[in-house]
């Protein structure tokens, strides 16, 4: 009984990477449940024509969340399980640079889903909008249910995941290989995380700026998507987010197909450098090429034909990388193990998706294509047959290494030429069904689309149901399989030289890399984790922290939904949140929880001098830095568009504007000298400085609500689009200010108290940077919503 | 209570005493000269010196970037943050340049 | 009514230079694909009964780097030409149909984007919570869409709420509808007969009943019917 207890405490406290990873697993396989069955749900509809087994709403319903959840509960966090098991041992690491934050990113990323999942229970049911959620389908006006809240409210939640996740990989990528190790030599599965993880830095922003805007409107009854026109603006942010998710969805996968055939074939890859390059390229790309979702809506014709060019550039590094995937295994020993058969049917299908990939880039084709079954199809076998082939070879090949058992070869065989050739039958269909439109829930019997749909219907089930094999399999040789060594398939990188499963640490010793060899060698017999064996890596916060969010978005959208005992939720969820936010920082306070401290032995190239608290907020900021530009390029769209005629100029006090943007300024100008004081370690400069810029912001607040109060008080309201979108600009703003101000307010007690113990100065250096941050947006939204 | 102070003031050394002691100077320089550019380019504008849009944007960014250069420390740190700065600045002005280019001709 | 997709060039001449891209595209993904899909199947099938195969990948040491060879840069450099090829193919394309209507029926692309043309017909489509209204330069207003055969026409498309996309697909005509913004789109019917409209993009509840039907006559079918303001024809259905 004890025994259970400590292991249910475990889970849920747990901050070990390899713990987290596992979460990740199992809540990632029990969304694909979810939204497989929705599939095969509305799969069922479609496989007649005028079927009504399921009607319009439910039928729309189904399809909505069946794309949210599996894009961004199913495939990614798919590859984030990995991500998060053998990332840091593949880098030669103890753990994560922030374990209690990788733990966190995981609670939000359930929470988030759970969020989802319950506007099914919502009276007028979920989500009805695709889950590309055009506005102004997505406003209040046109999509009552308030089940979208809670939809909403999920993605924002994931969203926070994604940030906590980005920072925290970007960190141990870069300072936490083990001493030795270059960039270059790292597993190309890393390197395939490591640019998903740069694109979800700069890519997600833009979504939560999307959602930030459609809270306002959906809650405080704005008018931003609704004016007319304004439905453009979502298009903008919700695809410049929308292209690169496509790849963040991709890349875990097709890197991890590169790795395996490299292993299953037993040659390096050719031109490994290059197709490192290829990846860089794509994701890089991938940022301008989003108008191609675009093309009907009567965007210019030289916008559209940049958009067209640089869509099919992206098809060069693709190709190269497919091809020099497909010639490294010349001359190899090539087995044709389970992992080595899903990379080479992720890359089959992948070639097709491509193909199809390029068809869409021209705007002419895309007359027929748009809102086809060929686009369905086309992003089903890239996400769906490039991505999930990969990542389920994948779960094979790394199964041994996280069970210490073996499943079996024969079923994982048998499961894979199934799914593979019900894939097939489920979507290559759907490329002759060129004139249907997506997400109709029925069709009359004269198009003659029945017989196609029937048999992609079958492939559903035939694909949907394979993976029952993989469950069976799985579930079986967890408890039966054969006993493994370390290294079954004879592979080079770190996860392969320690146990299986691998000790709590990873390592029983030092990792350390010389030229091409990765050593792990022992510090005089001693092992150096074994001072953190006492528990203290677990941590209740991340759960509790992410619960009462999770309590109180519930509470409020039953609230907006007239529902029962939705206020006793916003209660408790705004205690919870609360209490573990200070829990959190009493933790801190004392320093409980002793995290590891990246020691000298590592390789932190090319951020040698810098220490890790402040390069995750370096990198916050830099993607942070996107959603304001998401918000300021909001309200440029409707003063530009949107028939938003009134400058800031005649709305706003430009005295005001200038007063707080000069507080803020010189707020972060003290907070920057407060740091100073830190790290010359002169307590009385670095509290001076902390209490002048707590005080100086708290003014800035205090003016610009006045300047808002003066501006409502005039008549203007939200339902100006302009007004609504600078507002909205603002209140990101102050939102951000307040919670910096908790963290300055946690610092100066602290400092006061206990001196410069700890993290402090390295903290308050990474706030300075917070502050000066601030203020830069400050000066760009006087500039832009006060002045333009 | 004091001990963390005097551990912290026997640690710094004579580089970084100076390194900071020139960083807090040139925030207190850049917090003036901030201030001068924002009063002068409201005046601008108050005055309607400041009209067209091109000037306005451009007079908005070199303070904006001027702010989060020096204090963001990016003057201060090495390649890695500036390349990664500069690459932010791209990614910010694509979304903006797709947001203001990509719009209708056409009535 | 159905055609299937393929080759759907008789009907417009949108639909003609969509036909002719098509084919090109599909010629060169097919020649490409064959070659590709080859190698993925040959490649593992024979190396993996190779005997003489080496194994390269020994554990706890980082693979080194190959491919210094001169056929990296071949590869390179023929997927640089084919994209270049399907590029410069594309965008003649596009060029094609903007000037295509210029140049054989004298309405040049100013005209177009101004949604007013003499030789056209200029139909003001307005889409809503689920339907189509189409309106004639005459002051007509029908929910099935009647046009000439052999005659530009101009559509004019906006919606009353929500995105919708108009599309006659057969014909190779989509324009997204977008509230408070009027987007064009034109084409050129040549075959009478009946055709699908039907929205391409998710509106609501109604989208999949969001069908219409656009009628091709014959020119002077069209006239007589235009001219009589509109009135019930019945039209054998054809093409």
């Amino acid at each position: 009984m004890a025994h259970r207890v400590l292991q249910i405490k475990r889970w849920l406290f747990t901050t070990n990477h390899k713990d987290v990873g596992i979460l990740y697993l199992v809540t990632a396989l029990y969304f694909f449940v979810i939204a497989g069955t929705l599939a095969l749900l509305f799969r069922i509809q479609l496989s007649v024509p005028e079927n009504d087994f399921l009607p319009a709403g439910k039928f729309n319903q189904a399809v909505t969340n069946h794309g949210l959840l599996m894009v961004f509960w199913f495939i990614s966090p798919l590859g984030f399980a990995f991500a998060n098991y053998f990332v840091p041992i593949q880098l030669g690491a103890k753990d994560m640079a922030f374990p209690r934050l990788n733990a966190l990113s995981y609670w939000l990323l359930l929470f988030g889903g759970l969020l989802m999942l319950a506007g099914f229970f919502m009276p007028g049911g979920t989500a009805d909008f695709g889950w590309t959620a055009y506005a102004p389908l997505n406003t209040e006006t046109f999509t009552p249910n308030p089940g979208a809240n809670l939809v909403a409210f999920g993605l924002l939640m994931l969203i926070a995941s994604v940030t906590v996740g980005t920072v925290n990989f970007l960190v141990t990528i870069f300072q936490l290989r083990a001493k030795g190790y270059k960039m270059l030599g790292l597993p190309m599965f890393v390197w395939g995380i490591f640019f998903t993880v740069l694109m979800m830095l700069w890519a997600f922003p833009s979504l939560q700026a999307a959602l930030t805007l459609l809270a306002v409107d959906r809650i405080l009854g704005a008018n931003i998507f609704t004016a007319p026109k304004g439905g453009i603006i979502w298009d903008h942010l919700f695809w410049f987010f929308g292209h690169p998710e496509v790849y963040i969805v991709l890349f875990p996968g097709l890197a991890l197909a590169l790795d395996l055939i490299s292993v299953f074939s037993r040659r390096p890859l050719l031109g490994r450098k290059v197709i490192i390059g290829a990846l860089a390229a794509a994701a890089a790309l991938s940022f301008g090429v989003y108008a191609h979702h675009m093309f009907m809506t009567g965007v210019s014709l030289s916008y559209l034909k940049v958009h067209m060019f640089t869509t099919e550039l992206i098809s060069v590094p693709f190709g190269i990388i497919t091809i020099l995937a497909i010639l490294s295994m010349i001359g190899g020993a090539i087995r044709l193990s389970t992992p080595m058969l899903f990379a080479l049917g992720s890359i089959a299908v992948f070639i097709i998706g491509g193909f199809s990939g390029v068809f869409n880039s021209n705007p002419v084709l895309d007359i027929a294509n748009r809102g086809s079954y060929w686009v369905v199809a086309h992003f089903h076998y890239v996400m769906v047959g490039a991505a999930l082939f990969a990542l389920f070879g994948g779960l094979y090949y790394w199964f041994p290494k996280m069970t210490g058992r073996m499943y079996n070869e024969t079923l994982g065989k048998i499961h894979f030429i199934i799914s593979f050739i019900g894939f097939n039958i489920l979507y290559f269909p759907m490329f002759f069904l060129i004139d249907m439109p997506r997400r109709i829930y029925t069709y009359p019997e004269w198009t003659g689309w029945g017989p196609l749909n029937f048999i992609a219907t079958v492939g559903a089930f035939i694909f949907g149901l394979s993976h029952l094999i993989m469950f069976a399999n799985l579930l079986y040789s967890m408890k039966h399989g054969p006993r493994v060594d370390r290294n079954p398939w004879g592979a080079w990188s770190y996860e392969w030289m320690v146990e299986s499963p691998p000790p709590e640490y990873n390592f029983e010793g030092i990792p350390v890399v010389q030229g091409n060899r990765l050593m792990v060698v022992m510090a005089n017999g001693a092992k150096p984790h074994v001072e953190l064996h006492e528990g203290n890596h677990l941590s209740p916060w991340p759960l509790l922290i992410s619960l009462g969010p999770f309590l109180f978005l519930l509470g409020l959208g039953m609230w907006l939904g007239q529902v029962k005992f939705a206020l006793p939720l916003i209660v408790v969820g705004a205690i919870i949140s609360l209490y573990s936010v200070y829990g959190w920082f009493r933790d801190d306070f004392y320093e409980r929880f002793k995290f590891e401290e990246p020691p000298e032995y590592k390789e932190r190239w090319p951020f040698t001098s810098i220490h890790r608290v402040k390069l995750g907020m370096y990198f916050f900021l830099f993607g942070d830095a996107v959603f304001f530009a998401g918000l300021v390029g909001a309200y440029i769209f409707m003063r530009l568009e949107a028939g938003a005629t009134l400058s800031g100029l005649v709305t706003h006090n430009i005295l005001l504007g200038l007063l707080a943007t000069l507080l803020m300024l010189w707020s972060a100008v003290f907070m920057y000298i407060a740091a100073r004081g830190a790290k010359l370690g002169d307590k009385t400069l670095a509290l001076a400085g902390l209490s002048l810029s707590t005080v100086l912001s708290l003014a800035y607040v205090v003016v610009t609500g006045l300047d808002w109060a003066s501006v409502f008080a005039v008549g203007f309201t939200l339902a100006d689009p302009a007004i609504a979108t600078s507002a909205t600009t603002a209140l990101a703003h102050v939102l951000h200010l307040l919670a910096g101000l908790l963290v300055a307010l946690y610092l100066t007690l602290k400092i006061w108290v206990r001196g410069f113990t700890g993290h402090v100065p390295e903290t308050l250096d990474a706030l300075a940077v917070y502050w000066g941050f601030l203020a830069a947006i400050s000066v760009l939204v006087f500039g832009v919503t006060y002045v333009f | 209570m004091g001990e963390g102070e005097a551990q912290g003031a026997q640690k710094v050394d004579y580089a970084v005493r100076l390194r900071e002691r020139r960083k807090l100077a040139w925030a207190v320089a850049v917090g003036f000269m901030s201030s001068a550019l924002l009063m002068v380019f409201t005046l601008g504008v108050v005055t309607g010196a400041l009209t067209t849009g091109a000037a306005l944007a451009v007079a908005v960014a070199v303070i904006t970037l001027f702010v989060a250069f020096m204090l963001m420390d990016i003057v201060w740190e090495g390649w890695g943050i500036q390349l990664f700065s500069v690459i932010t600045v791209i990614i910010v002005m694509l979304l903006m340049l797709n947001i203001i280019f990509g719009r209708q001709v056409m009535p | 009514m159905f055609h299937y997709p393929f080759d759907p060039s008789q009907f417009s001449e949108t639909a003609r230079v969509w036909w002719n891209l098509f084919g090109f595209y599909l010629t060169v993904a097919i020649l490409l694909g064959i070659a590709v899909y080859a190698a993925l199947v040959l490649i593992p099938f024979i190396y993996s009964r190779s005997r003489k195969a080496v194994d390269e990948i020994k554990p706890g040491v980082v693979p080194g780097e190959r491919g210094r060879n001169a056929y990296l840069a071949v590869i390179v450099v023929l997927i640089l030409a084919s994209f270049l090829a399907v590029f410069v193919e594309s965008y003649i394309s596009v060029n094609e149909l903007a000037s295509l209507i210029e140049e054989e029926y004298g309405v040049t692309i100013e005209q177009l984007q101004a949604g007013e043309a003499d030789g056209a017909l200029v139909v003001e489509v307005r889409g809503f919570q689920w339907g189509w209204t189409f309106k004639y330069p005459n002051g007509i207003e029908s929910d099935v869409l009647y046009l000439p055969a052999g005659r530009p026409v101009i559509f004019k498309v906006t919606s009353d709420d929500v995105f919708h996309a108009f599309s006659i697909p057969d014909l190779r005509v989509k324009v997204d509808a977008i509230p408070g913004q009027v987007n064009m789109g034109w084409t050129v019917p040549q075959t009478p007969g009946t055709y699908r409209i039907q929205c391409y993009e998710l509106c609501g509840v109604g989208h999949a009943e969001m069908i219409s039907k656009a009628v091709v006559l014959p020119p002077e079918l069209f006239d007589f019917w235009y001219e009589s303001l509109g009135e019930e024809l019945v039209v054998e259905e054809g093409g």
